[in-house]
């Protein structure tokens, strides 16, 4: 049991508790210990720890990683990353908050903690309290000691029941709430209120607007934290969101403006491409070398240290483009085309544009799909992920019109399939990139670069048998019931 | 799981006061630990402040022992959990006598705590009977607090005879001398013609003292307010030397 409350005086609180009923007036509260501490939190910029009610804290020289469920590990350091954790329990539930975020100092809280028993007119403990308060708050944890339950219900009766807390969260992240912190509201996933009859320019405008500028908050991070590589990451997704929908309505809008929005946003991704595969590769460094044997080691370290070399180049020219005349130039100019959008007077409504895309598009995957076969060559494996790509972000749209519930539930048959055309061409490219590099890398290097990308060849094969069980599975008549379903609604 | 009876069939010897400071210590320890108050007097509840429900046990605390788990009650101190005494356990002989193994009762009553604890201590009424057999039989140690006077060497002796009547394990008998006072010669003397007779005796002696008699006041054991004292360290070997033959 557990609850929230404002004041400054535990034994006030307690003893007006206490006084409220008859049964338990003649107990009383006792103060058994109490300590105070600096606990300073830590989150990336996304305060995705906070979002999922969990803790990252340094308390007195200790840092702890600290579970919903308030299970404290404590780490050697402060990580700077989840990766950087050595016990790999713990790196993999950080990473699954954080990801590939980078941690640093969010907000410093005086916190004082109190043991306090509850004793019966005999003097007995009957129930344990922990009070963890800041200079407002407090939060009150009791647990009754065996035997005693109902006088502890007794007590919890006299508690405010507006006060307690039922969700499940460290005592810490409830104070940093209730401290006056808000959470960033920055997210790649934004919710789009359309209506059905919308026309699909204002909608695509609307759309691109919104993702456009949350791309641009990016800039800030990528200019400032050289290591934190999502920043990169999500001005990217950002911009290929825009692309994806915007291709989508290639027919439905004005050919011109489409193709110079197109040309434009191309041109900001391709500034971003070289770095973004290279951090990655950076980022998964640990597992490259997983994927060789001792006697190549030497080659990928010349390897990797040439990818850092390069990834150093490539953020400083990345650096002095963002901060650029021209850059400013690229940015205003895609504010005007998307503008443009509002601009034209629309017969259209969105809802059975996209519903007839939706056909079309979902006829498509099925036609590429099926005729793929053991020996049919790679393009039409390649083919099947682009249109693949497109219901993606067909359904990925369609979830903002009301009562969609089918386009997710399309997305979710499509996943399987799509992450396995994913690393099939990830598998291609890796193996193109390695090779590439390979021609002008000195030879220990080189060998690890293609010894490397022999790996990827033979990782292709399995996951092209995957994908043509994964297209039967999606292929299935329940996936065109729910396309059916959303096509008419 | 280990058991530990505290037992003589004199009252007054410090059986209660031992069960007592042994649990407190044994839980400090870090022994899940279980202190069961069969002397319906219920000293060892007093000094825990626990008490029973009222109502009736019947026959229940050899038959049901999900009712016994019910009248369990956390101590104050962790690690530590007590089964209070009830005017029922008046009853023990006759509940014992109606099962076919008496003997065997408790030690299957206690097995059902297994998972839960590592230790039980028991702490006996000073009567010789059907449940001190039980008693004796479930026990991996009898611990016998015995004042060094005539009649206590007396008492030692009717127990030792006992435990060879019924075909028990005379190993478990464990002694050590309590409440000594070392100006009387009387303890003296006691102490070393019982020695000699009996080397089973731990060497440890709990003497006389004033902060053992005020566990009744303070209701607390030896540790929670008298850690300081001479006789706390005295106690403490004396849950060493206990730990060791467990
Ligand atoms: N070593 C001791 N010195 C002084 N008083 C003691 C000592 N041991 C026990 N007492 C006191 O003597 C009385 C009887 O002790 P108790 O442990 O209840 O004996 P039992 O359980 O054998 O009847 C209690 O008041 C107790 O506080
Ligand atoms: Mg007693």
């Amino acid at each position: 049991m557990r609850w929230l409350i404002k004041t400054d005086s535990v034994i006030h609180f307690l003893q007006e508790t206490l006084q409220k009923s008859a049964k338990l007036s003649a107990f009383r509260a006792d103060l058994n210990s109490e300590e105070s501490h600096q606990i300073s939190f830590f989150d990336d910029f996304e305060d995705h720890i906070f979002k999922q009610k969990a803790c990252l804290i340094k308390q007195d020289d200790s840092f702890y990683w600290i579970s919903p469920e308030q299970t404290h590990h404590l780490l050697p350091q402060l990580p700077k990353f989840a990766h950087h954790i050595e016990d790999e329990d713990i790196a993999e539930q950080l990473n699954k908050v954080v990801g590939a975020r980078k941690l640093g100092l969010q907000k410093n809280i005086l916190v004082t903690r109190q043991q306090w028993v509850l004793r019966d007119n005999e003097g007995k403990v009957i129930l344990r309290l922990t009070a963890t308060c800041d200079s407002q708050h407090c939060l009150l944890t009791a647990t009754a000691l065996r035997g005693y339950e109902k006088q502890a219900r007794s007590f919890a009766k006299q508690m405010p029941t507006d006060n307690e807390i039922t969700e499940i969260a460290p005592d810490y992240h409830l104070l940093l709430a209730h401290s006056g912190f808000t959470p960033t509201t920055y997210s790649l996933s934004l919710k789009f209120n359309l209506t059905a009859d919308m026309p699909p320019e204002q909608a695509v405008h609307q759309y691109a607007y919104t993702y456009f500028n949350l791309a641009r908050e990016n800039e800030a991070g990528i200019l400032a934290h050289n290591d934190d590589i999502e920043f990169l990451h999500d001005y990217r997704v950002a911009i290929r969101k825009i692309r994806g929908l915007i291709s989508l309505f290639k027919k439905q809008l004005p050919k011109t403006l489409i193709s110079e929005l197109q040309q434009e946003l191309a041109f900001l991704a391709k500034k971003t491409n070289e770095l973004r595969d290279l951090d990655v590769y950076l980022h998964n460094k640990k597992s490259f070398f997983n994927r060789l044997d001792t006697n190549h080691q030497k080659g990928l370290e010349q390897l990797f240290s040439a990818f850092e070399a390069r990834q150093r180049g490539c953020r400083r020219e990345l650096k002095s483009w963002l901060s650029s005349q021209n850059y400013q130039q690229k940015v205003d100019h895609i504010y005007h085309l998307i503008s443009c959008l509002l601009q034209i007077d629309s017969q259209q409504s969105i809802q059975p544009c996209l519903q007839k895309l939706l056909r079309k598009n979902y006829k498509k995957v099925l036609a590429t799909g099926q005729s793929i076969h053991a020996k049919s060559p790679d393009e039409e494996v390649h083919e099947l992920r682009l249109s693949c790509k497109k219901l993606r972000y067909l359904t990925e749209y369609m979830q903002q019109l009301p009562a969609a519930q089918a386009a997710s539930q399309i997305q979710k048959k499509l996943k399987k399939l799509q992450n396995s055309l994913g690393d099939f061409n990830d598998n291609s490219v890796q193996q193109n990139k390695l090779r590439q590099f390979a021609e002008n890398a000195p030879a220990t290097a080189a060998q690890a670069a293609i010894m490397l990308a022999e790996t990827y060849a033979s990782e292709q094969k399995s996951v092209r048998k995957k994908i043509q069980k994964q297209f039967a599975e999606f292929a299935k008549a329940d996936t065109q019931q729910l396309v059916k379903q959303l096509s008419q609604a | 799981m280990k058991t530990l009876a505290c037992y003589s069939m004199k009252g007054g010897v410090g059986k209660t006061a031992t069960a007592v400071n042994i649990a407190w210590f044994a839980a400090r320890a870090g022994y899940k630990t279980l202190l069961i108050d069969l002397d319906p007097q219920g000293a060892s509840s007093f000094y825990f402040r626990v008490k029973s429900k009222k109502k009736p046990w019947d026959e229940k605390f050899f038959q049901d022992h999900e009712y016994l788990l019910k009248h369990i009650k956390e101590a104050d101190y962790e690690n530590l959990d007590v089964l209070p005494a009830h005017f029922s356990f008046r009853n023990f002989d006759i509940n014992l006598s109606d099962i076919s193994k008496p003997e065997k009762g408790l030690k299957k009553v206690l097995k059902g705590f297994k998972s839960s604890y590592d230790l039980i201590i028991l702490d006996c009424p000073p009567t010789i009977s059907n449940l001190s057999e039980a008693v004796f039989y479930t026990s991996d140690l009898v611990l016998v607090p015995v004042i060094p006077t005539t009649l206590s060497e007396r008492t030692l002796d009717q127990l030792y005879q006992y435990f060879d009547e019924y075909k028990l394990n005379t190993d478990k008998i464990t002694p050590f001398f309590s409440m000594v006072q070392k100006q009387k010669h009387m303890h003296a003397d006691s102490i070393t013609r019982l020695k000699e007779r009996y080397s089973s005796f731990i060497d440890v002696t709990i003497p006389f003292a004033a902060d053992l008699e005020k566990m009744g006041e303070h209701r607390q054991p030896l540790g929670e307010f008298a850690s300081g004292k001479p006789v706390f360290t005295h106690v403490q070997s004396l849950w060493q030397a206990v730990r060791e033959r467990l």
